[in-house]
């Protein structure tokens, strides 16, 4: 009898250690890393100068439509040239978006600049 | 009968004590395991945390190398000092080292694994350009320069027969001069906006007549991963040393 009742006492431990083993070290919401790669992207982007018009190279792109059509493309380059090659991106404005479709299932990393005249938003993920 | 009996209670004992015994070294292997993994967890978040302020603080604007967000100086990241790795979070716990594209330029403690937090930055290194625009040969030529700088060297030398009366810079009258401009002439110019200068001549400038000296900065992209490793944890006294 104690026997089977040490048996039941260990299983029970056991199924909490494995319930502890598995279940408790969850990963973080969000990956700090992917954070920090879009809020530098959207930091640099910020200070550099434009390529025509507006303060920024992001206020550029928000200044009308029609700057949007002809500075995205040249933003693209430029958001390519700084991210590491095994990143995608999306950069969203008013007046459109730039980058890629984020799947739904991506785990991605946000970061926002305020402009004169709205807010973009840069979001970095790994394909 | 009576020896029955006691070698029934006998028995009895033997498995309580045998029953006892497992369950105490299952409970004892249940709570190193949970310790172990709670322990990890909190290890890793640590050094992830210290990670991330430490990069942060090297982007920073205010920080030991950065001139403005996320532009880092030349000169200065190649004088990264161990000092400055202990101004943003590196102690006897926590092992720092700062790399840029793969080269370690400071390291405090040596971190061998840890966890390691990368940024994008540019380096920013200061050089002087001059450029001789291009000018076709007529009289009142225009230059725009694709710069932004506060401040240009310009000088000025105009062949024989040519006088330059004025310079403008938009509808600024930036220099002038009715019997004649010649020579090095600086100035002040508008960061904010490209340079456009139109020139008043009584006659034809060509090109290498003027030329525009000015102080730039090229920048370059590079990766700066910091690695922080806790020493404090490993060893498992929990405290780490003083």
């Amino acid at each position: 009898m104690p026997l089977i009742e040490a048996g039941v006492g260990v299983i029970l431990l056991l199924s909490l250690a494995g319930l502890l083993a598995l279940g408790s070290p969850a990963p973080a919401p969000t990956d700090p890393q992917l954070d920090a790669y879009a809020s530098d992207v959207a930091t640099v982007l910020a200070e550099e100068p434009p390529r025509h018009g507006g303060t920024t190279r992001v206020d550029e792109v928000t200044r009308s439509p029609e700057a949007f059509d002809r500075e995205g493309p040249a933003l693209e380059r430029r958001v390519d040239a700084l991210l590491p090659d095994n990143l995608l991106y999306r950069i969203e404005t008013p007046h459109g978006a730039l980058g890629f479709d984020r799947p739904a299932a991506a785990e991605a990393g946000a970061a926002r600049v305020t402009t004169q005249h709205s807010v973009v938003r840069v979001e970095v993920w790994y394909p | 009968m009576r020896r029955d009996r006691r070698d029934r209670g006998l028995s009895t004992l033997l498995s309580v004590v045998t029953a006892i015994t497992v369950v105490t070294i299952t409970l004892a292997g249940t709570m190193v395991l949970v310790e172990d993994a709670f322990r990890e967890t909190a290890r890793g978040d640590a050094e992830r945390a210290v990670a991330v302020q430490a990069s942060d603080r090297l982007v920073a604007a205010d920080g030991p190398i950065a001139a403005e967000p996320n532009v880092l100086d030349a000169a200065e990241l190649a004088n990264l000092s161990a000092a400055d790795l202990r101004a943003v979070g590196a102690s006897e716990r926590f092992a720092i080292a700062v790399r840029v594209d793969d080269r370690t330029v400071a390291s405090v403690g040596d971190p061998d694994g840890g966890t390691t937090v990368r940024r994008i930055a540019l380096v920013a290194t200061p050089e002087r350009v001059e450029r001789t625009p291009a000018l076709d040969g007529s009289a009142d030529p225009r230059v725009t320069l694709p710069v932004r700088t506060d401040a240009v060297a310009m000088t000025v030398e105009p062949p024989p027969g040519t006088t330059v009366t004025a310079v403008r810079s938009g509808d600024r009258m930036v220099l002038r001069n009715a019997s004649g401009l010649s020579g090095e002439f600086r100035i002040d110019t508008s960061p904010f906006r490209t340079l456009e200068l139109a020139f008043e001549t009584t006659g034809p400038l060509g090109s290498g007549d003027v030329t525009v000296g000015y102080e730039a900065t090229r920048t370059e992209r590079v990766t700066l991963a910091v690695t922080v490793e806790d020493r404090g944890r490993r060893e498992g006294s929990g405290g780490g040393s003083a």
